[in-house]
C-alpha cells in the first residue's frame, strides 16, 4: 500500500486510540476530584496535585495551558476539564485528536471500509458541534463514557468490517503502540508520586491511601474489574503492576500490546529468517521477551519510573524506525 | 387537470407556477403521463413526512462526507450540495435519442482532437480558423504527433445539457477535461432509494451503479502497449480540492490507490507510487488534476500537485492518462460555436443535438450585437468553468454590463455571448410545498472498447427563485434523475 496512506492509517488508530484514554483518564479523574474534596484527610491534596493536573502532565501539556499558571478556586476543575475536552490543541483535547484522526482517515477512505470513515466522521462531526459542549456541561461523566463507546465503536468497526491485511495491521500497530505510551505515562504519573509514599508510610498508616490511587489508576484504564477477578482483594502496587505491565492476557496490559504490535509489524515486514527482520522487530522481540521473565519485584528493584522511561524510550525508537523503514 | 391535482394531491401543487418548459406539468396544466406515477406516490405522503425525510437524507449525506470545498469563504468550508427529493425523469425513447446524439458528438470531438495534435486538416480545410485552436489556453503543443493508445483522448465527458421552451435538448457546453459530479449520480440514488422509497413506484428505473465497473474497465483498456494486467490508480490533487470526496469514492469503488503528486516519482521512465513495500509501477492514470498542475518539468514551475517526468512517461507511452493532456482544445468555449460543422466534417452526419445559438466577438457583425444587447445575452470567458466569469444580462448591473463591454473590446478571443436561455424548471421541494426551479443535465459518457452513457447524469437545480445558476459552487443543488427503461 502507499507509504502516506500507511502513515495516515497509524496516525487515525492512535488519535483514536488516545482519545479513548484520555476520556478514561479524565472520567476518573473527575471522580476522584470529588472523593478528595470529600476526604482530604487522605492527604492526596497534600501530594501536590490533583488527578486533573496530573493528567495535564501524562499529557506533557501542563505547560502549554495556553501559557498560563494553572487555574485555582472553585472553577479550577471545570476550566481544565473544558480545556482537555475542547479547548487544547495540537492533538491534546478529545476534539482536537478527533478531528486529526478525521483527517487522517479522510485521505484514506478508500483503505477504510465505508463504515469506519462513515464512524470517524460522525464523531468528529458531533465533537465539533456546539450541542457537544452543553452535552459535556450537562454530564461529563455522560459525555465522556459517549466519547469511549464511540470510540471502541471505531475499533470494534476495524476489527469488523476490515481483511486482515496491510491497512488492518497499520492500524493496530498505531493503536497499540498508543496504548503502550499511553499506559506507561500514566503508571509512571501515579508511580512518582504514590511510591513516594510506601504502605508503611507514617502519612498513610492503614495503606488506604496507596489503594485509593492504585483502585483510581486500575479504574482510569479500564482494567478494575478484571483486576478483581484475577488478583482479588486489594489494589496495592505489585498487583497492579503485574496485571497492567506484566499480565499476557489482558489487552490493556504493555505486555499484550507489545505483543500485538509484533504480530502487525511481522505480518506487514513479512520476514521469515531472522536476517530479515527490521530493526523495529528486533526492538520490540527484545522488550517483550525481557518481560515475559520479569517480577513487579524486578521491576521495583530497578525503580519503577525508570524502568517506564526505558519502555518510552524503546517505542519511542520503534516508531522512528517505522517511520524509515514504512513511511519514507 | 391541475385543479383536481389542488384537491386530490393534497395540496402539493397548491401556488405552483408553470413556467417556460416544465418538465412535470405540460402546457395545458395537466401532469405528464412519465410523472404520473410519481405525483401518485407523493400523494400518499404528508409535507412534514417529506420535510424529515429530507434532514434525514442531508444528515445521511453529512455523516458519509459527501461534501466539497467552497473556495473564497475562509478556508477548509466543507458543504453538502442540497439535495432535492423530487426525482427528474426522462421517458426512454427521449433518452434514446440523448444518447445517441451524445455519443455522436463525443465521437467527433476525439476525432478533432487527434486531428489538432496529428494532421489538422481541420484548420487546412477552413472548418475552424486556426488562430482559435492555436491561442486556446489549453492547447498543448507538447502533444503534436504523439501516439495515444487506442487514439483515445476524451475517455471520460460531462456534457452540459439544457431544454429550449419547447423542450429540446441543447448543448450548452462539453467538459472533456476532468468533469466532476458522478459520484453525486451515484450517491443521490442510494439515498434516494434508503430515504425516500415511497416515491419508487412500479416503473423500473435504469440503475447507475455499475459506473465504476464501466470506469475500471475502460481504464484497463487504454492501457499503454498491450499491458494485460495494467495497474490503475487514481490521482487527487488532495484532501483541499473540492471534489476530493468524488476521487475518494471512485478510487474505493473501483477498489484502486488514490495517490497524490508527493506519492509518485519516475524510475526507469516509469511511473511509480512509493509503498511500504518499494516502488510500484503505475501504468494508467485516471487523474483528476488539470494539466498544468501535472508536471512541474514542462508546465507550471510552481505546482505541488503533480510528478516531475511525467509528462515524459505519457509521450513514450510507458504511462497513459485519462483524460489525456490537451483535450482541453475540444471543450474550450471558443472552439463550441464550431462544433457542429466538427461533427458534420468528421462523421459525414448531422449534429443529433443542437448547440445555443453563441455570438462570438472575433467576428464584427456579432461584437456590435453582443454589445449592443449585453442586457439580453449571456456572456462567458472563454476558459472559465463553474459559473465563475459570467454576465448574465437581464440580471446584471449597468457597471457590471460596462465592465464585460470593455473586457470584450480589449480580449474579443476570451469572450463568448449567448441568448439567456430560461432553461427548464422542474417540481422542487421548497419550504413544505413544490415551486418550479430551473434545471440542468450533465451526463457521463465513457469512451473506451464502446462509448457508453451513463443513464441519466446529474441533474443541478438552481434553489433561488427564478436563478438560471446551477453550479454548486454557486449555490445549485442537485437530484436524482430516473431514465425509465
Amino acid at each position: 500500500m502507499l507509504s502516506r496512506v500507511a502513515e495516515n492509517l497509524f496516525w487515525m488508530a492512535r488519535y483514536i486510540e488516545r482519545a479513548d484514554g484520555l476520556a478514561r483518564l479524565m472520567d476518573q479523574a473527575c471522580q476522584m476530584d470529588l472523593e478528595v474534596e470529600q476526604e482530604d484527610h487522605l492527604g492526596i491534596t497534600s501530594a501536590g496535585q490533583g488527578p486533573l493536573e496530573t493528567i495535564l502532565e501524562i499529557l506533557a501539556c501542563r505547560e502549554g495551558w495556553d501559557g498560563k499558571p494553572l487555574p485555582q478556586g472553585p472553577q479550577a476543575a471545570a476550566e481544565m476539564l473544558d480545556f482537555l475536552a475542547f479547548r487544547a490543541g495540537g492533538g491534546q483535547s478529545i476534539r482536537n485528536m478527533i478531528s486529526l484522526a478525521r483527517e487522517n482517515a479522510r485521505s484514506t477512505q478508500e483503505c477504510l471500509s465505508a463504515d469506519v470513515w462513515n464512524q470517524v466522521n460522525r464523531l468528529h462531526l458531533s465533537l465539533a458541534s456546539r450541542r457537544s459542549e452543553l452535552r459535556f456541561l450537562a454530564s461529563p461523566a455522560r459525555f465522556l463514557d459517549w466519547v469511549k463507546r464511540s470510540c471502541i465503536l471505531v475499533t470494534g468497526l476495524v476489527n469488523d468490517t476490515l481483511p486482515r491485511d496491510e491497512p488492518y495491521h497499520f492500524l493496530q500497530l498505531g493503536c497499540f503502540l498508543e496504548r503502550i505510551d499511553m499506559t506507561t505515562r500514566i503508571l509512571a504519573g501515579a508511580g512518582s508520586h504514590a511510591l513516594l509514599v510506601g504502605a508503611d508510610s507514617p502519612s498513610d498508616p492503614r495503606g488506604e491511601l496507596e489503594e485509593v490511587r492504585w483502585t483510581g489508576l486500575l479504574k482510569s484504564v479500564g482494567a478494575q474489574d478484571a483486576y478483581l477477578r484475577r488478583l482479588g482483594g486489594h489494589a496495592t502496587s505489585e498487583g497492579t503492576l503485574r496485571f497492567l505491565v506484566l499480565e499476557q492476557d489482558f489487552p490493556r496490559s504493555l505486555r499484550f500490546s507489545l505483543k500485538r504490535c509484533l504480530e502487525s509489524l511481522q505480518e506487514i515486514s513479512g520476514a521469515e529468517t531472522v536476517k530479515q527482520v527490521s530493526e523495529a522487530e528486533r526492538l520490540l522481540g527484545r522488550l517483550e521477551s525481557d518481560l515475559r521473565y520479569l517480577e513487579p519485584e524486578d521491576i521495583l528493584d530497578r525503580g519503577l519510573v525508570d524502568f517506564l522511561g526505558q519502555i518510552q524510550k524503546t517505542c519511542s525508537q520503534v516508531g522512528t524506525e517505522i517511520v524509515r523503514e514504512y513511511f519514507t | 387537470m391541475l385543479t383536481t391535482c389542488k384537491t386530490q394531491k393534497r395540496g402539493w401543487f397548491d401556488g405552483y407556477q408553470p413556467h417556460g418548459f416544465d418538465e412535470c406539468v405540460s402546457d395545458k396544466g395537466g401532469v405528464r403521463p412519465h410523472y404520473s406515477e410519481l405525483v401518485d406516490c407523493l400523494t400518499g405522503i404528508l409535507p412534514q413526512d417529506m420535510r424529515r425525510r429530507q434532514r434525514l437524507a442531508d444528515l445521511s449525506m453529512r455523516q458519509q462526507g459527501i461534501t466539497f470545498t467552497v473556495y473564497g469563504r475562509g478556508q477548509g468550508l466543507e458543504r453538502i450540495m442540497p439535495f432535492d427529493p423530487i426525482p427528474r425523469i426522462i421517458p426512454s425513447q427521449e433518452w434514446e435519442k440523448v444518447e445517441r446524439g451524445l455519443k455522436q458528438r463525443v465521437r467527433a470531438l476525439n476525432l478533432f482532437v487527434h486531428d489538432i495534435y496529428h494532421d489538422r486538416k481541420v484548420l487546412a480545410d477552413r472548418i475552424v480558423p486556426p488562430e482559435l485552436v492555436m491561442g486556446c489556453t489549453s492547447y498543448r503543443r507538447e502533444m503534436n504527433g504523439i501516439q495515444v493508445p487506442r487514439d483515445i483522448y476524451i475517455h471520460i465527458c460531462g456534457t452540459d445539457l439544457i431544454r429550449d421552451e419547447a423542450g429540446n435538448y441543447l448543448v450548452l457546453e462539453d467538459n472533456a477535461r476532468t468533469p466532476s459530479g458522478v459520484s453525486y449520480v451515484l450517491k443521490n440514488r442510494q439515498v434516494m432509494k434508503q430515504v425516500f422509497s415511497p416515491l419508487f413506484g412500479e416503473r423500473p428505473i435504469r440503475p447507475v451503479d455499475d459506473y465504476p465497473a464501466r470506469l475500471m474497465a475502460m481504464l484497463r483498456y487504454v492501457a499503454p502497449g498491450g499491458e494485460t494486467d495494467p495497474r490503475v490508480a487514481v490521482l487527487t490533487p488532495g484532501p483541499y480540492n473540492s471534489a476530493y470526496f468524488e476521487h475518494s469514492f471512485l478510487a474505493r469503488m473501483m477498489g484502486v490507490e488514490l495517490v497524490e503528486g508527493r506519492d509518485l516519482l519516475l524510475e526507469d521512465g516509469f511511473l511509480h507510487a512509493r509503498t511500504t513495500n518499494g516502488l510500484k509501477r503505475i501504468d494508467v492514470l485516471y487523474r483528476r488534476v488539470d494539466d498544468p498542475f501535472l508536471d512541474p518539468l514542462s508546465f507550471r514551475q510552481d505546482s505541488a500537485l503533480g510528478v516531475p517526468g511525467l509528462l515524459a512517461a505519457y509521450r513514450s507511452g510507458r504511462l497513459n492518462l485519462a483524460n489525456g493532456i490537451g483535450t482541453g482544445v475540444a471543450d474550450d468555449k471558443g472552439i463550441y460555436p464550431f462544433v457542429p460543422d466538427i461533427i458534420r466534417y468528421y462523421l459525414g452526419e448531422d449534429p443529433i443535438l443542437a448547440n445555443v445559438e453563441t455570438f462570438r466577438p472575433l467576428e464584427p457583425s456579432h461584437r456590435q450585437h453582443i454589445l449592443a444587447n449585453l442586457d439580453k445575452l449571456v456572456v462567458k470567458a472563454v476558459d472559465g468553468s463553474g459559473g465563475y466569469g459570467m454576465l448574465i444580462g437581464p440580471a446584471s448591473t449597468r457597471e457590471e454590463r460596462e465592465d464585460f463591454a470593455a473586457k470584450i473590446c480589449a480580449n474579443p478571443r476570451g469572450y463568448i455571448a449567448q441568448p439567456t436561455i430560461q432553461l427548464s424548471q422542474h417540481p422542487t421541494l421548497i419550504n413544505g410545498r413544490l415551486a418550479g426551479r430551473h434545471i440542468d443535465l450533465r451526463p457521463f459518457i465513457l469512451y473506451g472498447e464502446e462509448i457508453s452513457v451513463l443513464p441519466g447524469g446529474l441533474t443541478r437545480v438552481a434553489l433561488p427563485e427564478g436563478s438560471l445558476v446551477v453550479n454548486s459552487s454557486q449555490g445549485g443543488g442537485s437530484k436524482d434523475t430516473w431514465v425509465l427503461s
